[in-house]
């Protein structure tokens, strides 16, 4: 298999905030009934001790990453009028259409001359976000507000033990601007062979959402309606267990690096137990592979930048770091990029009550 | 490789679930005695036999198996009937 590792020059990340629901949910209480006694062995290997869900039914990905991006703005004191163009990266998009970052640009008050645009991809996304947000700030030659946030749990059934106590919700921004001496170095991978293995099948246009879409069914431990989230654990698991280390180590060799030269992998945390393994595959400690997966839960694509804030702040905020992060999941996809990350922006996390 | 080095797939077995080797022996039922077993750890299982024996084992097989030579056993049966095939 070919892999490609193409280098992006002209932009760095300037700066990075994230904004949780301020309701935490306690799986050891919120397990009980789905798990009985198998409860506290299944919350050992997952590593999800607490998650942050959203309290209200109508509090979207969009109202937490437009928190973070005023937390950042204000923290870095970015000039709204230079913005040139706004990414938002999200499968829970506020509405089917117009897109999210077209109402964010109204939101934050930026110009009429910003580009924006939504990406879809779900734990893949924000590397994904990062590339095309780098390309407009180069091309545009002022800053691109970069959101990548989802309300995960709107699509998980509680009913479902494959799912139920895995995800939690998060917004999070991060500021794109033009730097001259930056230099990425980025690598993706895509299996849509696998794409039913991790799904939503319904409330799309292929299957539109139907009152029977809302409903549960299924046997017990496997109940959930058609907009909730299925997922083939197994199919998931080996995916990203056997190919997320040889696409990492491609990328690295490709910039000619050892994995001892890294500061920090920044991988995504589907959960604690796979966030080992790939570690190990990779051949990178666990002291350098930062994780808030045992607090937040799985955030979808918004776990990479989550986790710069909650677990590297303190550094990023210093100094340089060589630093490789790396999204993986739904599509089935890969993707991932190679930087010196810091000295940032990297207000503390935010909270958002609803 | 060859599923017939008991003691490396021991080894294989105790890192994949997380303990010590010492703590394992080829008749310990994994299911019972692994502390805090759970499903993900039978993903872990499957996809190490899947990289390191070139076997896909199905989740038959694998539920089949009690012990961890239940498990080798049956991964030889599957090595030896694919080069067969």
């Amino acid at each position: 298999m070919v892999q490609r590792f193409p280098v992006l020059t002209g932009a760095a990340i300037s700066g990075v905030a994230a904004c949780l629901p301020l309701n935490e949910v306690d799986n050891h209480i919120a397990g009980r009934q789905l798990f009985g006694d198998n409860l506290e062995g299944v919350l050992h290997v997952t590593g999800i001790n607490t998650r942050r869900v959203c309290r209200l039914p109508t509090t979207t990905a969009l109202d937490l990453a437009v928190n973070a991006a005023r937390r950042l703005i204000e923290a870095g004191r970015f000039d709204p009028q230079d913005c040139s163009g706004v990414v938002f990266v999200t499968y829970t998009p506020d509405t089917w259409m117009p897109n999210n970052a077209s109402l964010v640009q109204k939101v934050l008050g930026f110009p009429d001359s910003t580009a924006a645009l939504d990406i879809s991809h779900a734990c893949a996304g924000y590397p994904y976000g990062l590339w095309v947000a780098a390309s407009i700030a180069a091309a545009m030659q002022s800053w691109v507000l970069l959101l990548d946030a989802d309300t995960n749990n709107r699509h998980i059934s509680p009913y479902d033990m494959s799912t139920a106590l895995l995800m939690g919700d998060a917004g999070t921004a991060t500021i794109v601007t033009p730097d001259a001496r930056a230099r990425w170095r980025f690598s993706f991978q895509t299996d849509g062979q696998g794409r039913e293995s991790l799904i939503i099948p319904a409330g799309g246009a292929r299957c539109p959402s139907t009152t029977t879409e809302l409903e549960y069914t299924g046997e017990p431990g496997n109940r959930r309606r058609g907009i909730d989230t299925t997922m083939d654990g197994m199919a998931v698991f080996s995916y990203v267990t056997l190919k997320v280390p040889g696409h990492v180590q491609g990328l690295l060799a490709a910039d000619d690096i050892e994995v001892a030269e890294l500061d920090y992998a920044v991988l995504h945390q589907p959960n604690a137990y796979m966030l080992r393994t790939v570690a190990r595959g990779i051949g990178i400690g666990p002291d350098k592979v930062p994780t808030n997966v045992a607090r937040f839960g799985n955030l979808s694509s918004a776990s990479i930048p989550t986790t710069i804030v909650s677990e590297l702040g303190k550094d990023v905020r210093q100094r340089s770091t060589k630093c490789l992060m790396s999204g993986f999941g739904g599509g089935l996809s890969i993707a991932s990029v190679l930087m010196n990350l810091g000295p940032i922006v990297v207000p503390e996390l935010v909270e958002y009550d609803g | 490789m060859d599923a017939s080095d008991v003691q490396k797939f021991v080894e294989r077995f105790a890192e994949v679930v997380e303990v010590s080797p010492g703590s394992l022996s080829v008749n310990t039922r994994f299911r019972e005695e692994v502390p805090y077993w759970s499903s993900l750890l039978g993903f872990g299982l499957l996809t190490m036999i899947q990289m390191e024996y070139g076997v896909r084992l199905s989740l038959d097989e694998f539920m089949k198996a009690e012990t961890v030579d239940d498990l080798r056993q049956a991964v030889l049966h599957c090595q030896q009937s694919s080069a067969q095939s």
